[in-house]
């Protein structure tokens, strides 16, 4: 059974003197949120203050300036390269490290042939691949002009193959840190012709002959070290011999197309140049390191008969003289 | 003998009872008429006029000596004084009076309030009661508590003043000697943030004004000096770089009158605080705009990303 047990008169008068403190220090606490919220309202205020100062620094695009290939014609050199060079300032208002810290390609390339994306090879297009990589200083080819400009001079090894056209260009793309991008072209400029020969063999040795017979065939190669397609001018020298009668020179015999027929004679030679069709086309192939196209001349001679005697060793010049066909 | 006193008593605790009584009556009630009648014994009327007699103001203080503000806020100022009455305090707290906090330099206590060199009480002036005055006897204690604003006059002249009438039109006057109220350098600035947008090497930005405001009680000028600005990459900001005016904008393309640099310069601002004595709400603070530009140098240094730095602004007092 639930009895309850009604509290005394002093129990109540407990109750009541803690409610009354409840109260007193609810109020208490109101009253101090309230002055503690006015006074963090003006918190701020102070015989000082401080402001930050922001500033978002733009990301520009770089600019290519006048891009330059070479400063005239491009002369090769037969059989061996030439040092060319194209150049350009770039310019970022974000400054250089901008441009040295992003990336960028500069290409040489054949306008009538290839674009500027073209694969590189000796013929028709050189590029920059280093510089697609970026990197400090763009791998030593940009030099510092000022604080936000550079100069960029790509020179390249441009074989004796390179198209002989009038429309090699350089062009020139940047793209920033921030990838922003800028490209520029130069102008055309020619490479001129280049008429480049090599032979075979120094020496044509025809061995050891009787008077009255002729030689075996005896090859001479004949290489293009140019960009043109070249025919060859050929003429020689009577063969002096250690005694006895000379051997003239229309002794000795050639085809340019194929070996000359036994015992037989081909086109013989003389002291003036005359003109064959070779037709030797320049290597055109997309190689980045070209070698010489080549076609093979055959030759004889044929050993006189002299009243004189014994001639011993004879010897002689050929010229080998390329022409553009 | 014994038998005599005995029948005695009851008539002697009936007079000891009435004697009681008597007093009792005078003493609550001296106007009120005795018993009349006839009887073994007899009253006489006695009446009394108590004159009315003046208030008395002693020890009027106020509880600061100098007073310091506190810049943008309320200091809380307190002007007591002890009043006495012989007619008691009753006659004290049925009457009424005030107190007024004053600049004597600049106006009297006879001043509207103000927060700038008036400060009344206006409790008094529709009585005075227990809460107000409290006190016994016939001595109160009157306090006055009154938040003061950031612009009280900068004075060594404030008095604490104090009128009292009590129900019998009776009063007295009585004020402190000055007290001081401190110079008090208060400023604050309009924005947190100068953001002076997205900009290009090479450039100058628009215009960011910058509000100051002064929160004390003093003409200012400004101290002005920053930090170079910090950037997430690339090379930072010279502090020189942020140029501003104190009179008017920049104009397009251009610096400004000065170039902020990493020590306090000060600047002839003359801010004045508020000196206004036309009406008594919350005082507003004063105003002048300061002009900004950043301009962006170049760099060799590549993109800067977003920059950042500090900007101080020191209150002085205007020479």
């Amino acid at each position: 059974m639930l009895k309850i047990k009604r509290p005394s008169q002093t129990e109540e008068k407990n109750y009541s003197t803690n409610f009354l403190i409840l109260v007193v220090v609810f109020l208490a606490v109101i009253l101090f949120i309230n002055a503690e919220s006015y006074m963090t309202a003006f918190a701020g205020f102070n015989s000082w203050n401080t402001s930050t100062s922001q500033v978002v620094v733009a990301n520009e695009t770089p600019s290519v300036g006048t891009v330059n290939l070479q400063s005239a014609a491009i002369t090769l050199t037969a059989g061996s390269t030439t040092t060319i060079g194209c150049w350009a300032q770039i310019t970022d208002t974000n400054g250089r490290d901008d441009i040295l810290t992003g990336h960028g390609n500069i290409t040489i390339y054949d306008d009538t042939a290839v674009d500027h994306d073209c694969t590189a090879n000796a013929y028709t297009c050189y590029r920059n691949l280093t510089y697609n990589t970026g990197g400090s200083m763009l791998n030593g080819i940009c030099s510092n002009d000022s604080s936000t400009a550079v100069t960029c001079n790509f020179t390249v090894p441009m074989y004796y193959n390179a198209k002989n056209t009038t429309t090699w260009k350089c062009h020139m793309e940047v793209q920033d840190n921030t990838t922003e991008f800028a490209e520029a072209n130069s102008t055309n400029r020619v490479v001129n012709n280049l008429i480049g020969i090599n032979i075979g063999s120094s020496t044509m040795d025809f061995g050891t002959i009787s008077p009255g017979a002729f030689s075996d065939n005896v090859s001479q190669e004949i290489s293009n070290y140019g960009n043109v397609i070249i025919d060859v001018q050929l003429n020689g020298t009577t063969m002096n011999c250690d005694t006895g009668e000379d051997i003239g020179v229309g002794n000795l015999t050639y085809n340019v197309t194929g070996e000359i027929l036994h015992a037989s004679w081909g086109t013989n030679l003389t002291g003036s140049l005359v003109e064959n069709q070779l037709n030797l086309y320049p290597n055109t192939s997309a190689v980045t390191t070209p070698t010489a196209t080549t076609n093979s001349t055959y030759w004889k001679l044929f050993l006189p008969t002299s009243d004189q005697g014994s001639r011993g060793t004879c010897t002689g010049t050929i010229w080998f003289l390329a022409v553009i066909d | 003998m014994c038998d005599i006193v005995s029948n005695n008593q009851p008539n002697f605790l009936i007079f000891i009872a009435i004697f009681l009584l008597l007093v009792f009556f005078i003493r609550v009630e001296p106007h009120v008429t005795a018993f009349a009648g006839f009887n073994s014994w007899n009253t006489t009327n006695t009446t009394v006029t108590e004159s009315s007699e003046n208030p008395s103001i002693s020890s009027i203080a106020i509880d600061q000596h100098p007073v310091d503000l506190v810049a943008g806020s309320t200091r809380t100022v307190s002007c007591s004084a002890t009043v006495s009455d012989d007619n008691g305090i009753a006659d004290i707290q049925g009457g009424k009076g005030n107190i007024t906090i004053y600049d004597s330099a600049v106006t009297t206590s006879a001043c509207s309030a103000n927060k700038f060199n008036c400060y009344k009480n206006t409790t008094y002036s529709s009585g005075l009661d227990a809460n107000v005055c409290p006190g016994s006897g016939s001595e109160v204690t009157c306090n006055f508590t009154v938040p003061m604003y950031y612009n009280a006059n900068s004075s060594t002249a404030w008095k604490c003043y104090m009128y009292i009438e009590d129900q019998g039109a009776n009063n007295d006057t009585d004020e402190t000697t000055d007290k001081t109220i401190n110079d008090l350098t208060g400023i604050d600035i309009g924005s947190a943030t100068m953001n002076f947008g997205t900009l290009s090497p090479g450039s100058f930005s628009d215009n960011i004004s910058q509000a100051i405001y002064n929160y004390g009680n003093i003409i200012l000028d400004v101290q002005l000096n920053g930090t170079n600005m910090t950037c997430g990459a690339g090379e930072n900001i010279g502090v020189g770089n942020l140029t501003y005016n104190i009179t008017g904008e920049i104009p397009d393309a251009s610096w400004g009158d000065y170039n902020l640099s990493g020590t306090l310069q000060n600047r002839d601002f003359n801010l004045y605080p508020n000196r206004s004595t036309t009406d008594d709400s919350i005082p507003t603070s004063p105003t002048n705009s300061t002009y900004w530009k950043l301009y962006l140098p170049m760099s060799q240094a590549g993109s800067r990303g977003t920059c950042t730095g500090t900007i101080w602004f020191v209150g002085n007092p205007s020479s």
